[in-house]
């Protein structure tokens, strides 16, 4: 029987028009403009000048203090300019690098050798992730490094390697599962190895039977790591929703799965880890899906991070001539973007491209409160009341009933009758708290 | 029996009278009547922006001496004089405060890159992909300092957050809504205070294709000042108050016109403490636009 978690959604997949689809390379734009904040904590700091010529792979960000990350030239070119621009996903004011395109002779090639885990220490191996610049390739993009360090006192038992995938349209980790299964594998013991952890599952939804079988094949020698095939619900790739399907625990409020001995990582974190462990490969490329009805030929594709998305739909067909909205990462936690211009970044999963009548303004009315999106709320907050608490900017009452513990997942609104925006409200409401403890 | 009854009752409420004479005789609370002279001095508006948590709180710490008799920041000039004749004290000089929005661009003036169609208020909308202008230091036009306001002093009049002089009273409360810090409370030293309406550090190349009255950073006003008040630092003008001797030279040259003044004269404020009673202020602290149970 498949493992699962409480409340929760079924939603349409929508993943026919990608799972098939292989990864291609794309060719490096002419210009990339790289942020220098693409994850949690605080942003790195430029160490390159306008004008220096920087190669591909070259480090031109250093991270500032412990959750950070180290970020990386995506090709080889001259930097043409450092300046605030807003950045993906959210659109916050971030010091970015632009840089253009030059052919430069001596391009590091990033050849794999074979490396032997037991050679390396857990310091080895988080030294490496933290010079590589890994952060989580899930979408919340948290520092790897970070995750890699637990406290003594909060040992990890059980690492999970989340290759669920639940929202919906959305096929990368599928496909790096299919076509890198190896290299995931690997990642996923470089992880044991950095926390010393002795047991392993890979949790993939029961919707990837072709994934579930790869991924079961290359894990039969190994004793310690087992596939867990998990029901096909949204969100069951939020990290305290997979521990809790997985490892029947439940990350106490406001926690961190290692407070129950746990630790998760995405599949495509994994194939990062693996590469810069064998070939020092600094993050700088990523996998995406292109997809949805407003692009003509949805694919997965490997792009250069700070690639412009224009240049990524152009070359999955361009857009159609209904296209109406463009989303990074999925319909439900995805984020609307303004402008084209907007680079890929670290924790960008996917590009959405919905059409105009897919995406129809709605009218909001009264809260009817037939509860549902109590019901659905897998990190059971109220976000009917959190809405009317960040609406009316009360602060006190918002702390109070745990807005923090949201985790944006969508499913409130998903469900509300009333076409309340909750989730756009409750990130309203997060922003007030988070404002109000740094001013105070 | 009626009378029995009445006699009861008449002498339990005879008793009682007695009683709370006597508590009222024995328990007084002397207050000072300044304290309420004080209080009545006050806007009454509990705004908190002299730092105290209220009206009364000041008054309490003006009569402690912890505060001085200007210390009312939307009081003004009015209330600091009745404040100080009350408590027989010094008035300080008092100079005019007033909220700055530094954008002008109305929405004809502004280019859109995006269709929003959110949560009415800027905060929301800066959430999403920073905003639905191509400029990402303009006014968005979603009035969440308008909504923030207490003395009714700032609108949104054609897509821009516009300040009614004469009823600011430099609380700041508009600043702190503001979620692209365009709004600054400043000090109107002259008859003719010149301001650059615009906030924006990008190139005046990208200023130029998204923005009619935007600084481009051309620099005229600086090479055109007699007095060098006019400084240029990061792609944007700025003036100082405090050098500027009113030659005008600055809004007459600027290409883009983003070069304004106010004039002291339409900046001086109704004396605050009767208008804040009035019904026509209101005080709400909702942020969204509009109100809805949800």
């Amino acid at each position: 029987m498949a493992l699962t978690f409480k409340a929760g959604l079924h939603l349409q997949e929508h993943k026919e028009a990608t799972q098939g689809e292989s990864i291609k390379r794309l060719p490096p734009p002419k210009e990339v403009t790289i942020p220098l904040l693409q994850h949690l904590g605080a942003p790195a700091k430029a160490i390159v000048e306008p004008k220096a010529e920087v190669i591909l792979g070259e480090k031109i960000g250093e991270p500032q203090g412990f959750v950070s990350a180290a970020v990386h030239a995506s090709i080889s070119g001259v930097v043409r300019a450092v300046r605030e621009l807003p950045a993906p996903p959210a659109g916050r004011r971030v010091a970015s690098i632009i840089i253009e395109r030059k052919e430069i002779e001596e391009q590091p090639d990033f050849k794999s050798s074979v490396v032997t885990l037991d050679k390396l220490t857990p310091e080895d191996i988080r030294a490496a992730v933290a010079e590589a610049g890994i952060v989580g390739l899930g979408g919340a993009a948290f520092p790897s490094q970070v995750k890699l360090s637990p406290p003594e006192e909060k040992p990890v038992d059980t690492v999970i390697l989340n290759g669920c995938e639940c929202e919906p349209y959305l096929t990368c980790d599928h496909r790096l599962m299919l076509e890198r299964p190896e290299e995931a594998l690997f990642g996923l013991k470089a992880i044991m190895r950095a926390v010393e952890a002795p047991r392993a599952f890979i949790g993939i939804e029961n919707n990837k039977p072709d994934a579930i079988q790869v991924m079961q094949k290359i894990c039969q020698e190994e004793e310690n790591i087992d596939v867990a095939v998990l029901k096909t619900k949204y969100p069951q790739g939020g990290e305290k929703m997979l521990i809790e399907a997985v490892l029947a625990r439940r990350v106490p409020l406001g926690g961190l799965p290692m407070d129950v001995g746990a630790l998760v990582h995405n599949v495509g974190t994994a194939v990062a880890i693996a590469e810069c462990l064998t070939s020092g490969k600094p993050l700088m490329e990523r996998v995406i899906t292109v997809v949805g009805s407003g692009v003509r030929e949805p694919a997965n594709v490997l792009v250069p991070i700070g690639t412009p998305l224009r240049d990524v739909i152009e070359s999955c067909g361009g857009l159609s001539d209904t296209a109406a909205q463009v989303i990074l990462g999925g319909p439900m936690m995805g984020f609307a973007q303004a402008a084209l211009d907007t680079p890929v970044v670290k924790g960008t999963c996917g590009i959405l491209v919905l059409e105009r009548d897919e995406v129809l303004p709605f009218e909001e009315t009264p809260c009817i409160r037939c509860g549902r999106c109590v019901d659905v709320c897998p990190v059971f907050v109220v976000p009917s009341d959190l809405a009317r608490f960040a609406k009316a900017a009360d602060i006190g009452r918002l702390m109070e009933y745990d807005v923090m513990n949201c985790c944006e997942c969508g499913c409130c609104a998903y469900v509300c009758p009333a076409r309340i925006p909750l989730v756009h409200l409750l990130r309203l409401g997060k922003q007030l708290v988070q404002t109000a403890a740094k001013k105070s | 029996m009626v009378l029995a009854s009445i006699l009861t009752m008449g002498g339990l409420g005879l008793i009682f009278a007695i009683v709370l004479a006597a508590a009222n005789a024995k328990l007084k609370v002397d207050e000072d009547p300044r304290l309420e002279a004080l209080e009545e001095a006050l806007p009454g508006v509990n705004c908190a922006a002299c730092g105290y948590a209220s009206c009364r709180a000041l008054a309490e710490a003006l009569m402690a001496g912890e505060a001085p008799p200007s210390s009312c920041v939307v009081g003004g000039r009015s209330v600091a004089e009745k404040v100080a004749q009350i408590l027989d004290r010094e008035l300080e000089a008092l100079s005019r405060r007033a909220a700055v929005v530094h954008c002008r661009a109305q929405n004809g003036d502004k280019k859109k890159r995006s269709l929003y169609n959110g949560i009415e208020s800027c905060a929301a909308c800066e959430l999403v992909a920073g905003g639905d202008l191509h400029c990402v230091y303009g006014c968005l036009g979603y009035g969440d300092c308008e909504r923030a306001c207490p003395f009714d002093a700032i609108h949104i009049i054609d897509g821009l957050a516009q300040v009614d002089y004469a009823r600011c009273t430099a609380c700041g409360l508009c600043v702190k809504a503001c979620p692209r810090d365009i709004i600054s409370v400043e000090e109107l030293i002259l008859d003719k205070n010149f301001v650059v309406f615009c906030n924006s550090n990008d190139p005046g190349r990208e200023v130029r294709q998204y923005c009619k009255v935007g600084c481009i950073g051309c620099g005229i006003c600086v090479k055109n000042c007699p007095v060098n008040a006019a400084k240029l630092e990061n792609n944007l003008a700025s003036i100082d108050l405090n050098i500027c001797e009113m030659y005008g030279i600055c809004e007459e040259k600027c290409p883009t016109k983003v070069i304004g003044h106010i004039l002291i004269s339409e900046a001086a404020r109704q004396p605050v403490s009767e208008r804040a009673r009035q019904p026509a202020a209101r005080h709400s602290s909702s942020v969204i636009g509009h109100s809805n149970d949800g």
